[in-house]
């Protein structure tokens, strides 16, 4: 650079010295320079390039993948044999955190759909979406008693994508519910829990109250009148937890942080629900899922694994490796499973809101969420408190007063005893193979009796559900009844999940579809012809009145409606605002009985109720 | 299933996972991304419509329990009882900058009726006192409540005619056209009929105080005073500036044989629980011991016990 014709310029010592001092790299950079002037030395700095290029990007590949290089990522990917050798396949779970929670291979078997439904993969995805919608509605809910409620009517009405995650944050929640039950269903048919896998029945049991614990304290912090009576009907079992002046003063105290609920019980339920129960959730999903991935693995199908054909044992055991067949299978079903998620919260599927909660106004047939429908089942004590009480009246006893404490026994003692028996069945299960000196065996047909009381305790808990619902032993007066089934005061939520609640048929019509004017019911006796949906509502109406008074006819009830009559009538009240009144009169047969029901409410030209 | 076709029928579905999430976005960010023209509704205006549309059906169920009986059904105010709030001058800010107000038309009506009058503006006019509605001053309605009204209220807006509600002090008032007088009391031998039927919670219930505890009447008289004498009157005789609105008309406490005709226990829970198809909205939100100074305050008109 500084010499010219041979002569070194004065400032070629300076550049020299200069060249010196270079960093080692840069100095061995430089004959490279030199290289790029003829073509030879172009191409192969071009060909060093291309190999550096491939090592490096070769080496990261390596480090993302935990000890796979491209191209055995690539081979894997394509479902070919892996390339290297040792197997780079297994490095992985060496070397990743998280792949090391995993197993490396599954015994082929274990992974057939119709032995394990996929269900402990759909629980553990439930969870992972519950916990993602949960963070984000984190930043817009305000767990404050006078907050709370608008809090989520911003969520609906401002926040983008605000509706779409509450909704699935609530299909989440049931689907976890749904799929936390069934996949224990699954383990008791399939026998799953039999030695060795006795605690890892015990943790799911544990996980199984968790997730009932995480679906009920999220109930309640929409802090609209449907999770307000719901978690209110919950925590009264505790009242009565016994001794009740000791245990179930404090344990209503501590669940409801005072004597009704209010913003000490929102903030407990609210602390429980983003970080208790979460927290306790993760630990038991650990200890849960290294027992059945790590210690255990998935049972194999009884029939395979208790075959006399030693050939089918032994495929049974044949080893399907986790890269690539079940994580592509994972992500398969994960994406699907997003997109049902996804699409049934836009399309189908709305979470309910109801009217802000008011301690002074309970709504008529209140009911605990569907899962502990059965409870509130057995607190209604369909079967010992009529027995109980038929003796006491033959013998002039009253063993019920002074003895038997229903709500105790039906709503707190016999629900824990059923979950001890729930914890104890593995142990029960060996106890009782021990005492007829039989081996253990997984197959159905060793264990009918097992089976069948499987079989029994879910009949068990649907029938009690249904016993939880309104439709049975409880009864409003008629005409309030009428009500209800018309114009209920909150939207009904249906005792099966997922369903969307039922409004009553005047919401449903809405504010434009209740003309103006007073209606005699009595002329709706027959329908119309070509009737309108309004008239064939007053049809329907009307036919309800009627039945009420032939009923009262029939069975000469004092309560009932004799010789009803019905009246329906739309106001204009305001600027977009109709006034709804349905009377209902009848000949009052006791003192007492007023003679006449009436039903108000509004409807706004712009609410929608489906 | 090879791994070809399972990685298939993941790309398959992620992509298919954009159409639920492109139909959120454009119901939620339509006027945001200009996909939809901002003279259209998308479905976030819609829910917000709805909840909004919601909350004025509550306000319109709260003023037909509390408000009615001394602004009328419809806002229309009753002469010498309450002024009229459907009348255009309160809704448009006028009223409000007559007053001083320097704030929202909906802060004037939140804070009227959360706080209520501590001073009458037309005593002239108007007998009846504003109370105080808002828990947050010892009235029975939650925030919520209060927002609801105002938004039934501020509803009049846009149809509220003009009402000359306030003439000058001094101009010669309407005449008093003489209401119907009191109805008597149903003259009934026996119990009231509204007795009948009283709740198990409130069936049998006793009063903590003694009936001619000098301090717990006056205690009484004042919760009384404030919240009851409009209708019931200073004198409890049921012919309160606002009992002229009402039918059937309000209870009278000097009347013997219907005080003897109303338990003690059924007194209670008329107070706290309202009585159904009259003007008595429910009171609980007052707390037992309140009600249970205001009801001995009642009682002692009559002397029954």
């Amino acid at each position: 650079m500084f010499e010219r014709n041979g002569h070194r310029g004065p400032l070629a010592a300076v550049a020299d010295k200069l060249r010196e001092r270079l960093p080692v790299g840069l100095k061995n950079a430089l004959p490279v320079l030199g290289q790029v002037r003829t073509k030879e030395g172009r191409s192969k700095l071009a060909q060093q390039t291309r190999e550096t290029g491939f090592k490096v990007a070769d080496d990261t590949m390596r480090a993302v993948s935990a000890g796979m290089g491209i191209a055995d990522v690539r081979a894997m990917f394509r479902g070919d044999p892996p390339i290297e050798k040792p197997n780079p396949r297994y490095k992985v779970f060496t070397n990743a955190f998280f792949a090391h929670l995993r197993p490396r291979y599954y015994e082929k078997s274990s992974t057939k759909f119709t032995h394990t439904f996929g269900l402990g993969f759909m629980a553990a995805f439930a969870f992972i979406v519950e916990t993602i919608t949960g963070l984000i509605l984190m930043v817009f809910y305000i767990p404050a008693q006078n907050d709370a409620y608008q809090s989520m009517v911003k969520i609906i009405s401002e926040v983008p994508f605000g509706q779409w995650m509450r909704d699935i944050h609530r299909i989440g929640a049931e689907v976890m519910v749904i799929v936390v039950a069934l996949h224990m269903l699954r383990v008791y048919l399939t026998g799953s829990f039999k030695h060795p896998r006795q605690f890892t029945w015990v943790t799911g049991v544990v996980l199984l109250i968790l997730t009932l614990g995480l679906s009920y304290s999220g109930y309640l912090l929409p802090w609209d009148q449907l999770a307000y009576w719901a978690v209110t009907i919950g925590t009264s079992m505790a009242k009565s937890a016994p001794p009740k002046e000791i245990a179930g003063y404090i344990s209503n105290l501590l669940l409801r942080g005072g004597d009704t609920i209010g913003q000490n019980g929102l903030l407990r339920f609210y602390l429980g629900h983003v970080i208790l129960l979460p927290l306790l959730a993760i630990i038991f999903i650990s200890v849960h899922y290294y027992r059945v991935s790590r210690l255990h693995g998935i049972s194999l199908p009884a029939s395979e694994e208790e075959s006399p054909d030693p050939a089918v044992r032994k495929a049974a055991k044949e080893k399907l490796d986790y890269l690539p067949e079940v994580l592509t299978k994972e992500l398969m079903w994960t994406a699907i499973g997003v997109f049902a998620f996804a699409a049934f919260a836009a399309f189908a599927f709305h979470a309910p809101l109801e009217h802000h909660s008011d301690p002074f106004r309970t709504p008529l047939h209140t009911t605990a969420p569907w899962y502990f429908l059965w409870i509130q089942g057995m607190l209604k004590d369909p079967i010992v408190l009529p027995i109980l009480r038929g003796i006491d009246n033959t013998f002039g006893l009253s063993i019920v007063k002074n003895y038997y404490d229903s709500p105790a026994v039906q709503g707190v003692i016999l629900p824990t005893l059923i979950f001890i028996v729930l914890f104890a069945v593995p142990y029960i299960d060996e106890f009782w193979d021990h005492l007829w000196g039989r081996s253990s065996s997984r197959l159905g047909r060793n264990r009918k009796l097992g089976i069948t009381l499987g079989w029994l305790s879910v009949g068990f808990l649907v029938l009690f559900s249904y016993f939880g619902t309104p439709a049975f032993g409880v009864t409003a007066p008629p005409a309030v009844e009428i009500g209800q089934e018309f114009i209920p005061e909150e939207c009904v939520l249906p005792p099966v999940p997922l369903i969307p609640e039922d409004c009553g048929a005047v919401r449903k019509l809405g504010y434009a579809g209740n003309p103006i004017g007073t209606y005699d019911l009595s002329q709706y006796a027959t329908p119309p012809a070509n009737a309108t949906p309004f008239q064939a509502m007053l049809v329907q109406i009307e036919a309800s009145v009627n039945e009420q008074t032939q009923l009262a006819k029939q069975t000469n009830n004092q309560q009932g409606l004799v010789d009803a009559k019905g009246f329906y009538v739309v106001e204009d009240w305001q600027a977009g605002l109709k006034k709804i009144t349905l009377r209902i009169t009848w000949t009052p047969q006791v003192a007492g009985d007023t003679g006449s029901y009436e039903k108000i409410i509004y409807l706004d030209k712009d609410s929608v109720y489906e | 299933m090879s791994t070809q076709l399972k990685i298939l029928v993941g790309i398959i579905f992620t992509l298919l996972t954009c159409i639920p999430l492109a139909a959120v976005a454009v119901g939620d960010l339509g006027h945001d991304i200009g996909i939809v023209p901002k003279t259209q509704e998308t479905g976030m205006d819609k829910r917000a419509a709805d909840l909004a549309g919601r909350q004025i059906e509550v306000g319109a169920d709260l003023f037909g329990q509390y408000c009615f009986s001394c602004h009328g059904a419809k806002g229309e105010g009753i002469p010498q009882v309450a002024p009229a709030i459907n009348r255009k001058d309160l809704l448009d800010g006028r009223r409000e900058k007559q007053v001083g107000w320097s704030g929202s038309v909906q802060g004037f009506l939140q804070d009227t009726i959360s706080a209520g009058r501590p001073i009458q503006s037309r005593p002239d006019l108007y007998a009846a006192h504003m109370p105080t509605w808002s828990q947050e001053y010892g009235g029975p309605l939650r925030p919520d409540q209060i927002d609801a009204l105002v938004a039934f209220v501020m509803n009049w807006q846009s149809t509220a005619p003009e009402v000359n509600a306030w003439p000058p002090p001094g101009t010669p008032q309407p005449t008093m056209t003489p209401g119907p007088s009191p109805t008597p009391a149903p003259q009934q031998a026996g119990v009231n009929p509204t007795c009948l039927n009283i709740p198990s919670q409130y069936a049998g219930v006793k009063s903590p105080y003694q009936f001619n505890d000098a301090a717990v009447i006056a205690a009484g008289k004042q919760t009384y005073d404030d919240k009851c004498s409009a209708c019931h009157g200073a004198q409890g005789q049921g012919d309160g500036p606002a009992a002229a609105a009402l039918n059937p008309k309000p209870a009278n406490f000097t009347d013997k044989a219907f005080m003897q005709g109303l338990p003690v226990d059924c007194q209670f829970y008329r107070i706290s629980e309202g009585v159904t198809g009259t003007g008595m909205p429910p009171w609980k939100a007052l707390g037992a011991d309140t009600i249970w100074k205001v009801l001995i305050y009642e009682r002692s008109f009559s002397g029954v016990q």
